[in-house]
């Protein structure tokens, strides 16, 4: 990337996501922090259930947070004044998942796509409105006998295109995808992760990519965080999390991932690790990891490990860190 | 010579909708040898599924017709068994695990019973021998603590024990052909791991070949010998996994192996996509159905698909005119773009 990305656009302090549940406090986000920078891109990875579409929500103003801030532009986003939070709606999107479950199927898509303008009173009159549509669906690869189809008659990609306008729509500063590309074929999500590259080249907004899909993430992050069971373990530059990772977690998760190459993957030392991630509810004691983790020692199991920098702007959350 | 265990001849499948007929597989043939384990990719609505569907009679009667071909299986040609003769394979001789573990397991029945409740239809066991042949079934796939674990309800067990109980029903009979539809695509990759690792083991503890269906070309990598890959109801290249990773001769492959990025290399610049989208197989073009995606599309590809043509290698072909002799002769071999030297 060729600019700095030194001013910082979104902090998150200590953040804490709670869920009462039946058995308990479900601990979705235990205490993560993080800051995103204008125009960055930092992905957001982990298996099911380690909190990480939680905490793309809590940053959404979707759900309140049991502890800590969400700082936007320096400001709580929970002490909004009314005409804050609006504007907040409209320089934080959203791309979700399901590109089939997102949409409205019975609005066409135009309208759709300007329904967020239309909220924000972003346009003139009718004709700068129908303009406005016709720009964003151009800007990815759609064109103007799009927009009086209905999303039945498009294809899984075409319909994540169709979202990715709408995110565009209000020029938010920031957007949290949230599996983007998870719901699409091999080819096609080659296409939307190009798109969406693009888009930032052009329009310098921030991605927050959720993902769990760690071969893709390296092709578009800055930033890349590990996430396990509510909290962020790794935190580093994206090649660093692939070249010189340091949490065993991260470890196992990369070398868990097949390469398609039958040579590479004979020849390759693997991590396989055992048991299956621990219920959220009634957290062990300790490090969160330690009752899967091959190197797990006395003192990960009695106390939780805090983030700590090992490096410049790498930091690890593992006793055995160097 | 390896011993076919399941050969499938010119298969032609086709599904009548409103729109018209969907000609949702077009001509496959494949076999699998005793003891192997083959994978067939391709991108959703390519005919994989519908194709291994067919073969284990499970395509619903009403709409869904086989409208040429066979596929011999014991000696027998499953595709003209009887609904009874069928149901006495299926479970048995023939298995399949599903994608997502949740929605095929019986959720309010204990899944030890669900176990052995294949067991005790092909078999004139007591309960109480089938309920020890689950046991040893589940050690076999390492579910912890069995005992406990088959008097759970799906509920609740995990993802990754789901799966492993739907392994071990398709397991119990010691069938000779299993089929695995997407096995790992709903897991977590730690998941899938042990998930692949254990599939991979059973080569070695069962005589069971297995017929994986996938589209991830890394779980492909990880476990197969043998290699098919299908588009828009045909398949345009088969051959040895070596071969097929290694020195693929068909456009649709290269894309398919370059749009998947890899995990120990990074491309700083755009990632390989393949433009466009797959025909409507309602009515299919006339030539090769990649042809409109193709960027080395001649003419003759718009007017005609060829049939597998053998490459040098044993078991490889690939359906595509550059690999024609004749093209081959005036203009050489053409390689996957950037893998030239052949790797």
């Amino acid at each position: 990337m060729d600019n700095e990305h030194s001013k910082t656009l979104l902090e998150l302090k200590d953040v804490k996501t709670f869920f009462k549940v039946s058995g308990g406090i479900l601990k979705a986000v235990n205490g993560v922090s993080l800051t995103i920078h204008e125009g960055e891109t930092i992905g957001l990875v982990g298996e099911s259930g380690c909190g990480k579409s939680t905490l793309g929500k809590t940053i959404l103003r979707l759900i309140r947070p049991a502890g800590g801030q969400v700082l936007f532009d320096g400001k709580d986003i929970w002490e909004f004044n009314r005409a804050e939070k609006k504007a907040y709606t409209r320089q934080v999107q959203m791309i979700f998942q399901d590109p089939y479950a997102c949409l409205d199927p019975l609005s066409v898509i135009g309208d759709t796509v300007a329904e967020g303008m239309d909220i924000h009173r972003m346009y003139a009159d009718k004709q700068a409105r129908g303009k406005e549509i016709l720009r964003l669906l151009n800007d990815v690869g759609l064109n103007e006998s799009h927009a009086n189809r209905f999303p039945h008659e498009f294809s899984g990609g075409q319909r994540q295109r169709v979202g990715i306008s709408r995110a565009l729509s209000l020029k938010p500063r920031l957007i949290v995808c949230d599996e983007p590309i998870s719901a699409l074929d091999v080819s096609i999500q080659a296409q939307v992760v190009n798109l969406l590259k693009r888009l930032q080249r052009e329009m310098g907004m921030a991605y927050l990519f959720i993902t769990h899909d760690l071969s893709m993430v390296r092709q578009i992050s800055d930033r890349i965080a590990v996430m396990y069971l509510g909290n962020i373990v790794e935190i580093a530059d994206s090649e660093d999390i692939y070249l010189s990772n340091k949490h065993p977690y991260t470890q196992a998760l990369l070398s868990a991932i097949p390469i398609a190459d039958p040579t590479v993957e004979k020849n390759r030392e693997r991590i396989v690790l055992s048991g299956d991630v621990p219920s959220p509810v009634n957290l062990p004691k300790g490090c969160a990891f330690a009752g899967r983790c091959p190197r797990a020692c006395e003192q990960c199991r009695a106390e939780a490990p805090a983030l700590r920098e090992i490096e410049p702007g790498h930091q690890v959350a593992c006793h055995l860190a160097e | 010579m390896a011993e076919k265990i399941l050969d499938v001849k010119n298969l032609v499948v086709t599904f009548d909708t409103y729109q018209g007929s969907v000609q949702a597989v077009r001509d496959v043939s494949f076999h699998v040898n005793k003891r192997e384990t083959v994978g067939i990719v391709g991108e959703s609505g390519c005919g994989k599924s519908v194709t291994i569907r067919t073969v284990m009679g499970l395509n619903p009667k009403s709409n869904g017709s086989v409208k040429g071909g066979q596929a011999f299986f014991e000696g027998r040609d499953v595709l003209r068994l009887s609904e009874k003769e069928i149901r006495d394979i299926l479970g048995n001789r023939m298995s399949m695990i599903f994608q997502d573990p949740f929605t095929f397991l019986n959720p309010t029945m204990q899944v030890g019973k669900q176990i052995t409740e294949v067991y005790l239809r092909h078999h004139k066991v007591s309960r109480k021998e089938a309920e020890e042949k689950a046991l040893s079934i589940l050690r076999l796939i390492s579910l912890p603590n069995p005992e406990q674990n088959m008097k759970r309800y799906p509920h609740q067990l995990s993802g990754g024990m789901r799966q492993r109980v739907m392994i071990a029903m398709a397991l119990i009979c010691e069938p000779a052909v299993l089929f695995a539809d997407e096995p790992t695509t709903a897991l977590d990759v730690t998941i899938q791991a042990q998930i692949i690792d254990l599939m991979n083991s059973l080569k070695e503890k069962t005589d069971t070949s297995i017929v994986l269906i996938t589209h991830d070309m890394g779980v492909v990598a990880k476990m197969v010998d043998r290699l098919y890959v299908m588009y828009a109801g045909k398949i345009v290249e088969q051959g040895d996994a070596d071969a097929m990773f290694h020195r693929p001769r068909h456009p649709y492959t290269w894309g398919l192996l370059d749009s998947v990025p890899r995990l120990d290399e990074r491309t700083k610049e755009e990632l390989h996509s393949i433009p466009g989208m797959p025909p409507d197989l309602i009515a299919p073009p006339e030539g090769c159905p990649f042809a409109a995606r193709c960027r080395y599309a001649m003419k003759i590809c718009q007017r005609q698909m060829p049939d597998a043509i053998p490459l040098e290698e044993e078991g490889h072909a690939a359906a595509c005119w550059l690999c024609h002799p004749e093209y081959v002769k005036q203009y050489g071999v053409t390689r996957r773009e950037g893998k030239e030297n052949g790797q």
